[in-house]
């Protein structure tokens, strides 16, 4: 079976993208991870800052997701 | 209470809190990278459907959180941004003017439907008036400037 080719989503993430989220998610809930964050994304190209905006909406959705996991299953 | 590895649950209260701090957070997010709150929950929306990188970042947060493949269980990309959406947006605000909305929006729970005008009232009757004392001169007030020379030395 060849898998090569088959994905259907490019996962290919900017350099500067990625160092914003790598910074971002060692303070992520904190007002300066936030101020931080603020001022990077105004030195981004308007495609680099859509794609941190898509990258970061992800990985608040997969937050959520493990908060009402917790919250559903018994102990 | 589960064993050891297997992450633990949240009680009731624990959870709701967790969820609603999760909102907060959000909330100021969208401040931080530029958007409304409006947008922000569009940009959720649109995270719930690309279900391949929702998938990663959900394993992701659950590894992180000792749950491991376990949170595949039951993950639904658009029910995770409905819960998303209801937790961010509690109390959908009727204004219709968006730089309104989005105040509301931003306002945290006491605002809302309903709230804007008393929120505004209470904000005007609260604010203290501007202080008209005369202060002491500071030195810099000694100083010649070539607008205001002085005395000739």
């Amino acid at each position: 079976m060849n898998l090569r080719g088959k994905g259907t989503q490019d996962f290919a993430l900017d350099d500067a993208v990625k160092r914003i989220l790598v910074t971002w998610s060692q303070e992520r809930d904190s007002e300066v991870g936030r101020l931080n964050l603020q001022r990077a994304v105004q030195k981004l190209t308007p495609a680099k800052r859509q794609q941190l905006i898509e990258r970061l909406a992800e990985v608040s959705l997969g937050l959520l997701a493990v908060i009402d996991y917790q919250g559903h299953k018994e102990g | 209470m589960l064993a050891p590895g297997l992450g633990s649950c949240l009680d009731g209260p624990v959870a709701e809190d967790a969820k609603r701090q999760w909102a907060q957070n959000q909330k100021a997010l969208a401040r931080a990278l530029g958007l409304s709150v409006a947008q922000w929950m569009w940009a959720l929306e649109e995270a719930g459907e690309r279900t391949t990188r929702l998938t990663a970042a959900a394993i992701g947060s659950g590894m992180a959180k000792g749950i491991g493949m376990r949170i595949l269980d039951g993950l639904d990309g658009p029910k995770l941004t409905t819960l998303a959406k209801e937790l961010i947006d509690e109390r959908p605000v009727r204004a219709q003017h968006p730089l309104i909305r989005e105040a509301l929006r931003q306002g945290g729970p006491k605002a809302g439907a309903g709230r804007g005008r008393a929120l505004l009232k209470r904000g005007a009757e609260g604010a203290s008036p501007p202080s008209r004392a005369q202060e002491k001169p500071r030195p810099s007030a000694e100083e010649p400037t070539p607008d205001a020379p002085g005395d000739e030395p």
